[in-house]
């Protein structure tokens, strides 16, 4: 078991339709989490991404395989899980509108299990560490959508949880708002020893916040690696030569097959950026380009963001 | 139990405030409960004008009370799965650290609580209003009002159960409540069989209490061996349905969907 606080094996999600018919939206998923480490759930709408939270929190059951937390807490020790894992669920209110920020915060940890009254240093904490001094006794309902959010947020801070899951943290806020939750969240991995899971679409708090990335598609995990090793993969792979002047007709139609090329051409030059999975196809490329007379002023290696990287490999490129 | 005590001063406190913040909401409710029984209270007066119904006056003065008692508790449960489903906040009642069964239990107690203090108020001022005069034994008569509510808390928890798996069941909740109606209306000495609905005997009781001045001590122990044993055969029942249904919903990942 060694040092992880979540171990998730062979985790299977199978939903029966009326027909009959089987959908698997979670297949055979295995992954392991260390203490402390922040990990991006990414993949596409329909991955499974949050039905893998909800599996970790309990609030659907697996068609099979477990989810081990800590050393030897198994999936039926449901509560012992529940009083160590605080969760902040996509599309959900999380919080009661009819009560204070403050209020919120005592009401959700007596529902975790700990005692508001022992609990006072740390919800004072947390209210200025998300900005809520001032709405401190504003009921949750009259707050805007980012402070919604932060709510949502600080109520699954609060209690002493070790884990936290955060399922769409930016979804449905405004540039600025979704600037501040990026801004805390980063606050949140500097300063919080936790462990935390979060699923998003948002590359920037995926480069921002996160330390490593499982990438999750049609139920199954397609990549999963510290987010500077994914980004230095592409950077290996990926490069950028720059041409002066045109390339001529046959060249393009020599360099036409080669996939996930692409070639522009500014005033005087040519750039070609291209993303290889085999060095033969950059001998080529330099092939056509020499044997056509062209002068190649240089070749980099493409500077790649997240974004670039996670709809590649989303595409089956690694 | 310190755990379970926490939990329900929690809810306690949550309920004291929603009900003093929204006191408009509060006292709209109660002129709508008073409004609604003086209808009923003086259409059956104005109908039976001829006869004697001194004691089906009372008979209906404490029949409502123990309605709005018995209807709190029982929509308690339902209420919470499709409220806090339909707000957002029922998966967050689901993770917590304590089973999910005991957060509705101790809802239902905290509701419960404001319910009684509605029952004692509603009786005090209809008593008023409508100048019946009762036996306000309250000792004898919360004591039976509280041994009497697991029927409901088992019909809340089939409710619930079902709210939790099949969402929309507005329905299936109003023809429960009307249930309860007669649940508590029906006279045991009609029948036998009567004495095994749920909450009848019970509520049968508290109108000996309150319409026939008999106190606590008036009925025998197999009596309360009865109540007892009905009270925890719902309560059984209504648990093992509702686990099925959440072990259903739990399959089909359908918790809070709304």
């Amino acid at each position: 078991m060694g040092n992880y606080i979540l171990k998730v094996i062979n985790l299977t999600k199978i939903y029966k339709t009326r027909r009959e018919n089987e959908i698997k939206a979670v297949n055979n998923v295995s992954f392991n989490i260390k203490n402390g480490e922040i990990v991006g759930l990414l993949g596409p709408n329909g991955a499974g991404k949050t039905t893998i939270i909800k599996m970790i929190c309990r609030l659907i059951n697996s068609t099979k395989g477990n989810i081990l937390y800590e050393n030897d807490i198994k999936q039926k020790k449901r509560l012992n899980m529940a009083k160590n894992i605080t969760c902040v669920l996509e599309g959900n209110r999380n919080v009661y509108w009819r009560l204070t920020v403050r209020e919120n915060l005592e009401f959700l940890s007596i529902i975790k299990g700990y005692n508001p009254k022992k609990l006072k240093e740390r919800i004072d904490y947390y209210i200025d560490f998300f900005n809520l001094r001032d709405k401190e006794h504003v009921i949750a309902g009259k707050l805007s959508q980012g402070m919604k959010q932060k709510l949502s947020i600080a109520a699954s801070m609060v209690p002493p949880t070790k884990i936290v899951l955060l399922d769409e943290p930016t979804l449905g806020l405004d540039v600025k708002a979704s600037y501040d939750m990026r801004k805390i969240l980063k606050k949140i991995a500097e300063e919080e020893n936790r462990t935390i899971l979060i699923t998003t679409h948002d590359m920037k708090v995926v480069q921002n916040v996160c330390n490593r990335i499982i990438i999750i598609n049609q139920g199954q995990i397609i990549a999963d690696d510290k987010i500077n090793n994914l980004l230095h993969l592409f950077e290996l792979k990926n490069y950028h030569f720059s041409i002066e002047g045109f390339i001529t007709d046959e060249q393009r139609q020599l360099l036409n097959d080669i996939p996930h090329l692409e070639i522009k051409e500014n005033d005087k030059n040519t750039e070609i950026s291209v993303h290889i999975d085999k060095m033969s196809i950059f001998y080529r490329i330099v092939r056509v380009l020499e044997n056509g007379g062209s002068i190649v002023k240089s070749i980099e290696n493409s500077e790649i963001d997240f974004e670039k990287a996670y709809i590649e490999i989303l595409g089956g490129i690694v | 139990m310190g755990g379970k005590w926490l939990l329900l001063k929690g809810f306690i406190k949550k309920e004291r405030i929603e009900f003093s913040r929204y006191i408009f909401d509060t006292i709209v409710g109660i002129i709508v409960t008073l409004g609604l029984f003086l209808l009923l209270f003086y259409g059956i007066s104005s109908l039976a004008n001829n006869y004697n119904i001194g004691t089906t006056k009372s008979a209906l003065v404490v029949g409502y009370g123990l309605f709005i008692l018995y209807i709190g508790a029982y929509n308690s449960i339902a209420d919470t799965i499709i409220t806090e489903g339909k707000n957002g906040t029922l998966e967050q009642l689901y993770m917590s650290a304590y089973p999910f069964r005991w957060i509705l239990i101790m809802k239902n107690i905290a509701s419960s609580i404001l319910g009684l203090i509605l029952f004692v108020f509603i009786i005090l001022i209809t008593m008023l209003i409508t100048g019946v005069s009762l036996n306000i034994d309250f000792f004898s008569v919360i004591p039976l009002a509280i041994i009497t509510a697991p029927s409901f808390l088992g019909l809340g928890l089939i409710a619930g159960g079902l709210a939790l798996v099949f969402k929309k069941v507005n329905g299936l909740l109003q023809i429960l409540q009307f249930s309860i109606l007669g649940f508590i209306s029906l006279p045991i000495s009609k029948s036998w069989v009567l004495r095994f609905l749920p909450g009848t005997l019970g509520t049968n009781m508290i109108q000996d209490i309150m319409v026939k001045s008999k106190n606590i001590f008036s009925f025998n122990f197999i009596t309360y061996v009865e109540l007892i044993g009905i009270g925890c055969f719902y309560l059984i029942i209504g648990s093992a349905i509702y686990n099925i249904c959440e072990k259903v919903a739990m399959n089909k990942g359908s918790i809070g969907y709304y």
